[in-house]
């Protein structure tokens, strides 16, 4: 049947797996004719193309943490990462889908725990810029006709690549900094909360107030206005007005239902 | 024009658009590296689904993969590794191969790879695979001449056997590119100009072929645009001189 496993395949492609990202050759050595050249050295070439292949890719979604290391740590991580975090798709793009997990781990309680902020942002980055479109855009005056009775009810609708990171360490300045490529800062003090989606002109990054990142949070998960504005202080709760100019001024509202 | 499947499996954004837009003006080639068509894991469905809805979206006149694998135990390589050319390899390809121009509705082109080693108990040579893997399949073949000859070099076969062997009718596109001498061993490298070697067993495969739209791959250290328009017109070149010669219509896309 079309598509099943084949056993005696599958069993010698998962010891050539095992020597190209283990060296382990116990298996497939005897299966490969040496015919003039090692078969180590065939391997070889193997291993550097699939090493190379998963680095420039690693490297591209993640272009701040690789400024942030420098080619050769980046280089040393990527390597170390595929062997932990293989790639899990064909599709090359959801090979760093795993990074930040894995470099939290390792960084965390070191004065690098910002580097695990750096990932997580950049592979937001990567979600927002392949979700799915909405040319729309909200209707003010529409919103503003709304009896103040009815208010509380409304919902909106985020655009597709809208994500919400909230970033233990401060991480904006730094991904600023790349776009304009200008010297590293160091981390900030954190936390901060970032608001990441695609404009027509590629993705973009805000730094948002604490509030307006938490009613966001709660508009993204369904909530309506009114249920939005619970979640605040109460202090804050007078300001939806300029709480909405501010969001819908990013572009992560499309539409008010 | 012709883009790697994978490059467009996003839901939205820039990239899509601007295949949409290029799409308005030029017939496009979808050319996937990923389906892992020799693998022994389950067909990826999802992966498989991400290709049908681009095709569905783009309408290529062509699609094609390459005859190699990618993954063991879910576990993925991203590289384009050799099969054993042996029965049981070929059914289980052809399998897949039938698996997945059902799913999509249309044939597709399977391409040769380029291969560093061979496996031992091999039932027939790499050309016979091809040939048979797409008369099994009933899908056509897209003729890397680059990879037959980055192979010969490796493993030691005459690459005229290769193309000799190769039914005519089953092909449907050919690929030229640039490959890097290690000393000791060619690697498809794709990051340099067509070698004369490869150019003159183009005009052999052009003069058993006959008209077969071909493309050169140069996707690494990328030289400037005029220096790639030089290759293009090189390929145009050999392709009249093989029509004057034979009296073939060679066209070069």
């Amino acid at each position: 049947m079309p598509g099943l496993p084949d056993p005696a395949l599958g069993e010698l492609h998962g010891q050539f797996v095992r020597a190209i990202l283990h060296r382990d050759l116990a298996g497939v050595a005897g299966r490969i004719r040496v015919g003039g050249l090692s078969v180590e050295r065939r391997l070889a070439i193997y291993r550097t193309n699939a090493r190379e292949n998963f680095a420039v890719a690693l490297a591209a979604a993640y272009p701040l943490l690789h400024r942030c290391l420098g080619p050769e740590e980046f280089r040393e991580l990527a390597w170390t990462y595929q062997r932990a975090c293989p790639s899990p798709s064909g599709n090359l793009f959801h090979l760093g889908e795993r990074l930040a997990g894995f470099l939290a781990a390792h960084v965390s309680g070191t004065g690098r725990a910002y580097l695990a902020d750096v990932a997580r942002l950049e592979w937001a980055i990567q979600e927002s810029l392949v979700a799915g479109d909405d040319p729309g855009v909200p209707d003010l005056p529409a919103l503003a006709a709304v009896p103040g009775a009815a208010l509380p009810g409304v919902r909106c609708r985020l655009h597709p690549s809208v994500r919400l990171l909230p970033a233990a360490h401060g991480v904006f300045a730094l991904w600023q900094a790349l776009q304009s490529g200008d010297a590293l800062p160091g981390p900030a003090p954190g936390p901060e909360h970032l608001l990441i989606l695609r404009r027509a002109d590629g993705v973009v990054v805000h730094r948002l107030p604490a509030a307006d990142f938490a009613w966001l949070g709660c508009v993204r998960q369904g909530g309506t206005l009114g249920e939005a504005l619970a979640g605040l202080p109460v202090e804050q709760q007078a300001g939806l007005g300029d709480l909405l100019v501010r969001v819908v001024g990013t572009g992560a509202i499309t539409a008010f239902n | 024009m012709e883009v790697h499947s994978e490059n467009f499996f996003a839901d939205g954004g820039a990239k899509l658009a601007v295949l949409d837009a290029v799409r308005q003006d030029y017939g496009l080639s979808l050319h996937g590296v990923g389906l892992s068509l020799g693998g022994a894991d389950p067909l990826d469905r999802e992966h498989l689904a991400c290709l049908k809805r681009l095709v569905q979206r783009a309408e290529p006149a062509l699609v094609s993969e390459h005859v190699a694998w990618g993954s063991a135990g879910g576990v993925f390589l991203n590289d384009l590794l050799p099969l054993p050319c042996t029965m049981a390899a070929l059914r289980h390809t052809a399998a897949r191969v039938a698996a997945v121009q059902d799913c999509l509705g249309r044939p597709i082109l399977v391409e040769n790879v380029s291969s560093y080693l061979q496996f031992e108990g091999a039932e027939m040579t790499e050309w016979e695979f091809l040939a048979g893997l797409a008369r099994e399949a009933g899908c056509g073949i897209l003729l890397d001449v680059n990879n037959i000859h980055v192979s010969a070099v490796n493993h030691g076969f005459d690459a005229l056997d290769y193309l000799r062997g190769i039914p005519a009718a089953l092909v449907g596109e050919i690929h030229l590119a640039g490959y890097t001498d290690a000393g000791d061993i060619l690697i498809d490298t794709h990051s340099a100009p067509v070698s004369a070697p490869v150019w003159a067993l183009y005009r052999e495969a052009l003069a058993l072929l006959g008209t077969v739209p071909t493309l050169i791959e140069w996707d690494a250290e990328l030289p400037a645009l005029d220096r790639l328009l030089a290759e293009a017109a090189s390929a145009d070149a050999h392709a009249d001189a093989v029509r004057r010669e034979r009296g073939t219509h060679a066209r070069v896309a």
